[in-house]
């Protein structure tokens, strides 16, 4: 019984060792269990072995450990002495960059923002489980973002390892997916997910600058926000709420209370009424769509904004064919509202503009269809808001970019004139690329094996003389 | 010859040849993946996004891209080696070469177990000087960012050197080579896992912080010293 007893009783303390590390989140749970077992061993050991152990505790405790242990208390001080030093901040910012670019420096839009945050803001990023891990980079970066404020904090999160804090998460933010990253302050947290400096800056702006409240106009056959059929809008809705960018409904007659109001793809004209109120609205306009109806029409015409020739299907006949076609937005000017937009926007179709005093943001290569000015900002692709359209990232990146920029421009951090990092594009033929292959993997092994083969011949003829 | 006993120790082996090309080979491939990776990346863009806009439209830095994943490579390869190389460090014919050494006067403690520390980082110094060759393949199509890549090397060696310094305490108390390896291996992996890989990574992206640097210097000198005593400890105690 006692042979049975005893390895199994090792055993679970071996379990309750290793559970401290594999289960952070049961961490202190788990190290007190450890603490009574060590306890309950001890009372065992004490009474069953009381010699042995007496023996042992000399053995350990003699003098060899008291040669030790003045060592052993000046090594714990210096370690906690170095890990004292890697906390001071002095010390965290001194620091060189070797790159040649500055690749990982933080811009000086984001070094000025940051400097100024004056509450805590912590960054929590997803590691992806089946592609690649960017844990590092994020680390660096936050470390370099840390250099200008003392009130960002950091850490990982791994969906598998840390089950319970990540289902919290989940719950919180639905449209999180491993890969992106949270931003929270207080109860307040919005999701990011292009892991660049830019966006974690810009999603900490708006984090602390509290909800971006939208009023969105309903009524005329704008997508319903609890949709989630092909042409419905809760996509949109779902993934602006979890970026901090709340859409309200609003009847005509709240027009006036908002200082932002967005119509996305109207399908049904405007009543007399609505377009005087519209017209003398002093708030500004998102109009994404829509402007194939007279009533808008009317109210861009007002405001100098002509609408001219619909544009061609920019997409040969497979692409998108369980839809109307498309038309793909590949020209964008440099403008803060274009920030983190990373690809080509798609709508179903849409509408050049004409407007003198404008300021031209997107377009095609031959027309302008995104365009703004003092009161109004303009989108005249059709569908781009509905929820088949929202598979395209780059459409809700536009959506999101013209909302906070409206509600809140000063909280909207530019990067306009920051240094561009991308790299100079390349091609490698693949003829090159197995040159490569074959070099790396076979080639340099080999010749280190052809060297070693040299020298152990060496030294063996060496051996034989 | 004296001074390099150590090296002739394991320059004499063919295993060492074989395991450093199957490193040579395992990082080349790493590489050419990384770079296929990449290529298909960047095919993600299309051609339609055109001129100096595509570049911060996609904003992914091919050395961004590939030389920090590639170290962060290394930094697991030398996660695994250097308790091997430790280990094997106090086994019993060059603890008696040592020891032998040791009473000639030729030496002091510190200075071979420092000796053995410097080994160490040389083999990993050897083994990354033909990985240049990668940074230099690719300088033929885009420009490569040298100053991170020097960052990088500079970290993986002074990781090498770190592991090596945490290592030694075990690595030479002449406990059983096996038991050496597994309580090393152990340690290393905790150590690396839990702080030295966040701690490591501004490396890979080109940045030398000081406070890592005197953090590196302290705790090596401090395991360096821990060492020390087990080691004059053995060799009194047995």
């Amino acid at each position: 019984m006692k042979k049975v007893f005893l390895p199994l009783f090792y055993l679970l303390g071996l379990f309750l060792f290793l559970a401290i590390f594999i289960t952070p989140e049961y961490r202190y749970r788990i190290i007190i269990a450890f603490l009574i077992y060590l306890g309950f061993l001890f009372i065992v050991v004490r009474y069953t072995a009381k010699n042995e152990m007496i023996s042992f505790y000399h053995s350990v405790f003699g003098a060899r450990f008291k040669s030790l242990f003045p060592g052993l208390l000046v090594f714990i001080l210096v370690i906690a002495a170095s890990l004292f030093l890697l906390n001071v901040r002095q010390l965290k910012t001194a620091k060189l960059d070797l790159t040649t670019k500055g690749s990982i420096s933080v811009s000086s839009s984001s070094a000025k923002y940051l400097q100024q945050l004056n509450s805590p803001v912590e960054v929590i990023y997803i590691r992806p489980i089946d592609k690649e891990d960017n844990r590092s980079y994020f680390i660096a970066l936050m470390e370099e973002l840390r250099d200008y404020s003392t009130f960002i904090s950091y850490k990982t999160l791994h969906p598998i390892i840390n089950t319970i804090e990540y289902s919290r998460l989940k719950n919180k933010v639905s449209s999180l997916v491993p890969g992106n990253f949270v931003v929270m302050s207080g109860e307040n947290y919005l999701v990011g997910e292009h892991l660049d400096e830019k966006e974690i800056v810009r999603s900490i702006s708006r984090i602390v600058n509290g909800e971006i409240a939208i009023c969105y106009a309903k009524g005329h056959g704008e997508p319903e926000l609890n949709d989630f059929s092909e042409k419905g809008g809760a996509i949109m809705y779902g993934m602006l709420a979890d970026r901090g960018v709340t859409l309200y409904p609003v009847t005509p007659n709240d027009w006036d209370k908002c200082p932002v109001l967005f119509f996305a793809d109207p399908s049904v004209d405007l009543k007399e009424e609505e377009i005087v109120r519209l017209i003398n609205y002093k708030g500004t306009v998102v109009l994404f769509g829509g402007v194939e109806l007279s009533s808008f029409k009317k109210i861009l015409s007002n405001r100098g904004m002509n609408i001219l020739d619909r544009q061609k299907m920019s997409f040969k006949d497979y692409a998108l064919r369980d839809y109307e076609g498309g038309v793909l937005l590949d020209t964008f000017y440099k403008h803060p509202l274009l920030n983190g937009v990373k690809g080509g926007v798609v709508t179903a179709y849409g509408y050049s503009v004409d407007c003198k005093d404008c300021v031209p943001l997107a377009g095609t290569s031959d027309s302008v269809m995104y365009l703004g000015k003092e009161g109004m900002l303009l989108f005249a692709g059709q569908k781009s808001t509905t929820n088949f359209f929202m598979r395209f990232n780059s459409n809700l990146r536009l959506i999101y970019n013209a909302l906070f920029f409206s509600f809140a421009p000063e909280a909207y951090v530019d990067f306009t004139e920051d240094k561009n990092d991308g790299p100079g594009l390349f091609a490698i033929s693949p003829r090159y690329l197995n040159l490569i292959l074959w070099i790396c993997v076979i080639g340099v092994p080999l010749l280190f094996l052809l060297f070693g083969v040299y020298c152990f011949k060496k030294v063996k003829d060496l051996r034989t003389k | 010859m004296r001074t390099f006993r150590e090296f002739k120790e394991i320059f004499n082996t063919p295993a060492f040849y074989i395991l450093a090309a199957v490193f040579l080979a395992l990082s080349g491939y790493k590489f050419y993946s990384l770079l296929i990776s990449y290529t298909d990346l960047i095919s993600i863009y299309p051609d339609y996004i055109f001129g100096t806009e595509a570049r911060q439209l996609s904003n992914i830095d091919v050395n961004r891209f590939l030389f920090p994943r590639l170290f962060e490579f290394y930094s697991y390869m030398i996660v695994v080696a250097v308790p091997v190389l430790s280990s094997s460090l106090g086994y019993e014919r060059l603890y008696e070469l040592d020891k032998l050494e040791l009473v000639a006067g030729g030496a002091t403690e510190l200075s071979l177990i420092m000796r053995k520390l410097l080994f160490v980082c040389s083999i990993f110094f050897i083994l990354f000087v033909p990985t240049l060759i990668y940074p230099i393949f690719l300088s033929v199509f885009t420009s490569v960012d040298w100053g991170m890549l020097l960052s990088s090397y500079i970290g993986v060696i002074l990781l090498a050197f770190m592991l090596a310094a945490l290592c030694s305490p075990i690595g030479l108390t002449r406990i059983n080579f096996t038991v050496s390896v597994f309580l090393n291996l152990v340690l290393a992996i905790a150590v690396f896992v839990y702080f030295f890989e966040p701690l490591f990574a501004s490396f890979w992206f080109g940045i030398v912080r000081l406070s890592i640097l005197l953090f590196i210097v302290i705790l090596s000198v401090a395991f360096l010293f821990l060492a020390r005593r087990l080691y004059v400890s053995t060799r009194i105690f047995g």
